[in-house]
Parts: C-alpha cells; structure tokens; sequence
C-alpha cells in the first residue's frame, strides 16, 4: 500500500473527506455553525436565539442532523436578514439561503439527504459567481481597472500587497487612506479636496486584478454549468481555491470565504473525494487569515 | 469540432433529476435578485447591499455616502455627530433616496444635543474653521448642558474618485431643514 493509500485508508482522513456513512453531511454541518458561530448574523434577533440553539446543538450533538433546528436556524438567519435587508453585506444573503437548503435537506429521508445538499451548492456556487460576473459587467468602472485602482488607493486592506508588489510605500498609501478618510468627515463636505496619489505600477496592477478575478470567476461559472469528467472536475476545483486563496488573503471577508469552501466541499464528487480534503484545510487557513500577515513583509 | 464537443459530453457525468425542494432557496434567491436589481436602478441601492452579488464590482459602496448635520443654536453653529442616528443612517447610506432622508430628518426631531467639549478640524487646506461638535442623546461631557437648537441642516453628501487624476470631490445627493413645531422637516429656503 504506498503512502497515499495509506493516507486515505485512516479514519480521520476519510472522515474529514466525508467518505464514511456520516462523515459528508457531519463535516458539511459543522463547517456551517462554525461559520454562524463566528462569521453570522449581527442582529439580535439571531445572535440571542441563535446562543440557544448552539448550546442545544452542543448538549444534544445528533440536533446538527435534525430538520426542525436547521429550520429554527434558517427562521432567525431570515429575521435578522429581514430587519436589515438594506444595509446587510450580500454574502449575508448567502447563507440565509445555505441555511434553507439545509433544513429542506434535513427534512428528507436519509438517501436523498446528501444529494440536496450538493445540488443547493452547487446552485448557490453558481448564483454567486454568475452574478457577480454580470454585475462587474454592469458596472461603469469595474472593466476599466477604475474601481480597483480606487481600491488600492483607498482602502487599506489592500496596503500591504500594493506595497509588495508595486514598490509604493506604505508612508504614502496610508496617506492616501488618510486623505480620503477625511473627504468621508463630515465637517470637510462640500470643500475643496485634495486628490489621491496614484502611480502607474497601481493602475497596472489594477487592471491585472481586475481581469484575473472576473476570468477566474467567469471561468467557475461556465465549468459548474456544464457536466464534466474527472479530470474537468479537478481542473474546477482547483479554479476554485485559485480563487479562494489570494482574494481572501487580501480582502478577509472571512465568513464568505468559508461559504464558498463548504459549497465547494459539496461539489467534489466521489471519485476525487481526497480533494475535500483541500477545503477542508483552506477552512483552517482563512482562521490564520485574519492576522495581518502581509503587514509583516512591508 | 461538433463532433469532439459531442463526445466530450458523452463522456461527462450524466445530470442528475433536481430535487423538487431546491427550487424553494432558488426562487428565494431569483426573488431577491429581482428586488435588488430594481431598488439599484429606481432608488439608488448600493450594488455591494441588498442581496446582489455586486461586492467590489464599483465605488458606489455605502461607505462613500455620508450625512452632514450642522445645528443653529444661541451660542453658534455645531457639527452634529451621527452617532445617534443608528439604523436609519445605515439605511440611508445603503439607499440614499428621498424618503429614507426624510425619515433621517424627523430622526433628528427625536434627539437631544450637547456640547461634546471638542473642537473638529477641518482638511488643512479647505481654508475652514474648526468647528464645535455636538453630540446627541445620553449625558455630554461634564458639566454640558442641553443646547438650545433653533434649526438643524442636513445633507446628503456622495464622495466621488477619480481615479485617473485621483481627483476627490462631493456631490449633494439630499437636503432638508428641521425646526421644532409642525411640520418639522422642510426643504432648504
């Protein structure tokens, strides 16, 4: 037996790639209140009920299988979606709907779970990067390089990486940030301001981010629309966590990250099942995410 | 080519019949879908809110809108915070169209304002003077009374980048005046 075989013959590995009788759905559920506990819903309406259901959860173990809490779950997401609808991040949304697909799979006889499951990622993996490609198409400054050129101007997740690979220095994009936080105050509306300082490595990089996220993005949707072999299988699968790894490195919108890593999880047919095994660590790797990493080399 | 295309999907997985459940999170989601497209181009939704998938597609984020409170009083003019204006300032900077402004205006009738004991500089280079800032609901620093407010201004303000010349400038999006007694909230004279 070489060493891979060996890998995947111990419990653990098989386990955390859900091919064991339980393992998927274990693995898939856990994921998802880990991402509720930490990365949920900020309004009261779920974040006290929602302490209930996860000490419940946390008591009686076997509730993370159980029709009637993921549909309590699904409730509180919506309610506390509901009461914020203008104002709350899209991604919110998301697992609002990842929350439903849930309950709907729980509600099933046992052999029908797993399948609903996946087909739920599989249309909520789709949705998302499906539209996000025809709303960056839609927007004025998206194709143009504009908007991320503003990113790296102004928004200081993205210092450390301008810095690293443009050479800009961090002395003059916190200044940026700076200049552009005070046009946001309102004491200086209506008053003349100064402009931002934007080279021309910066807008290169822009356009380069710019289009490698939308082909990236164009090129995951077009693969889960069409039915594929093995070998196109990995091929998305490794698209996808391109995506995942520098996109939530710079920007750590880390609930998000972990929606697409468990829709991902999902998707990995059982042919390639060691490949859940990736996501799984890319899950571990967006926790380390939210130190500033980056900072340390600038 | 037709041929090659052909067989590469033979080969593929068969599809698989949808499970009749999931069309419960697809309409769900379709129908959010179709309310944000229509709030975005009838109401000025930010593209990154709402239940789209626009996150850094464009500039027009609700960070870049804010709202400007300037209070008249018997001892001069104050910068009020917005602190206290909560979920509807939220709202407004999500989807800054006239009714959500109106409903920030007669927020400002429910509030109560207090020296907050410092000074706002303005940008260096505005020419402006630093201005008293006020803060509203709760006790103010010590020994801060309640001021006397005769007319509170407020306005709706979109900052704009250019990102080509870097060029910042604001844009007025919304404008009312608030004065106690009936009526309360009145556009500008």
């Amino acid at each position: 037996m070489s060493r891979i075989d060996g890998l995947r013959a111990q419990p653990l590995f098989r386990h955390l790639t859900g091919t064991t009788g339980e393992g998927f759905l274990t693995v898939v559920t856990s994921l998802t209140l880990a991402t509720l506990v930490f990365h949920g819903f900020h309004h009261a309406y779920f974040v006290i009920p929602f302490q209930l259901l996860a000490v419940a959860f946390l008591v009686v173990p076997s509730l993370q299988r159980n029709g009637t809490f993921w549909f309590l779950v699904a409730c509180f997401s919506g309610a506390a979606v509901w009461l914020n609808w203008a104002y709350a991040d899209n991604h919110k949304y998301l697992l609002f709907f990842w929350t439903v697909v849930l309950f709907l799979a729980f509600e099933q006889p046992e052999d029908q779970r797993p399948g609903l499951v996946r087909q739920g990622a599989h249309y909520l993996l789709f949705f998302t990067m499906a539209m996000a490609v025809v709303q960056k198409t839609l927007a004025p400054d998206y194709l143009s390089g504009e908007f991320f050129t503003f990113a790296l101007m102004t928004d200081g997740r993205f210092t450390a990486f301008t810095s690293l690979v443009t050479g800009a220095t961090p002395d003059m994009l916190a200044e940026n940030q700076a200049l552009y936080r005070q046009a946001l105050d309102p004491v200086n509306a209506g008053a003349a301001l100064p402009a931002l300082s934007a080279g021309e490595g910066m807008r290169r990089l822009a356009s380069v981010i710019t289009w490698v996220n939308y082909l990236d993005q164009l090129a995951i949707a077009v693969l889960l629309l069409l039915p594929l072999t093995a070998g196109w299988q990995v091929v998305k699968h490794l698209l996808l966590m391109a995506f995942i790894v520098p996109v939530y490195l710079i920007a750590p919108v880390i609930g998000f990250g972990w929606l697409i890593i468990i829709w991902g999880y999902c998707l990995v047919p059982e042919r390639i099942a060691y490949m859940r095994a990736g996501y799984v660590g890319l899950f571990l790797l967006l926790c380390l995410y939210e130190f500033p990493w980056l900072d340390l080399l600038v | 080519m037709t041929h090659q295309l052909l067989r590469f999907l033979r080969r593929s997985q068969p599809a698989r019949r949808v499970h009749p459940a999931l069309w419960v999170p697809v309409l769900l989601s379709v129908a959010v879908l179709l309310n944000h497209f229509n709030r975005v181009h009838n109401h000025g939704l930010s593209v990154w809110k709402g239940g789209g998938m626009g996150m850094f597609a464009t500039q027009e984020a609700s960070g870049t809108r804010f709202v400007e409170i300037r209070l008249h009083t018997s001892t001069g003019v104050f910068l009020g915070s917005t602190a206290g204006l909560g979920p509807s300032l939220r709202a407004y900077r999500a989807e800054p169209e006239a009714a959500r402004f109106r409903a920030l205006c007669r927020r400002l009738g429910d509030l109560e304002w207090r020296d907050g004991g410092r000074l706002r500089k303005p940008y260096a280079g505005s020419g402006r003077e630093p201005v008293a800032v006020a803060v509203a609901g709760g006790p103010g620093p010590a020994g801060s009374e309640e001021l006397a407010v005769a007319r509170v201004e407020l306005r709706g303000w979109k900052l704009l980048v250019d990102p080509g010349s870097g060029r910042m400038r604001h844009r007025l999006m919304h404008e009312l005046v608030y004065r106690d007694g009936p009526g309360g909230c009145h556009e500008p004279d």
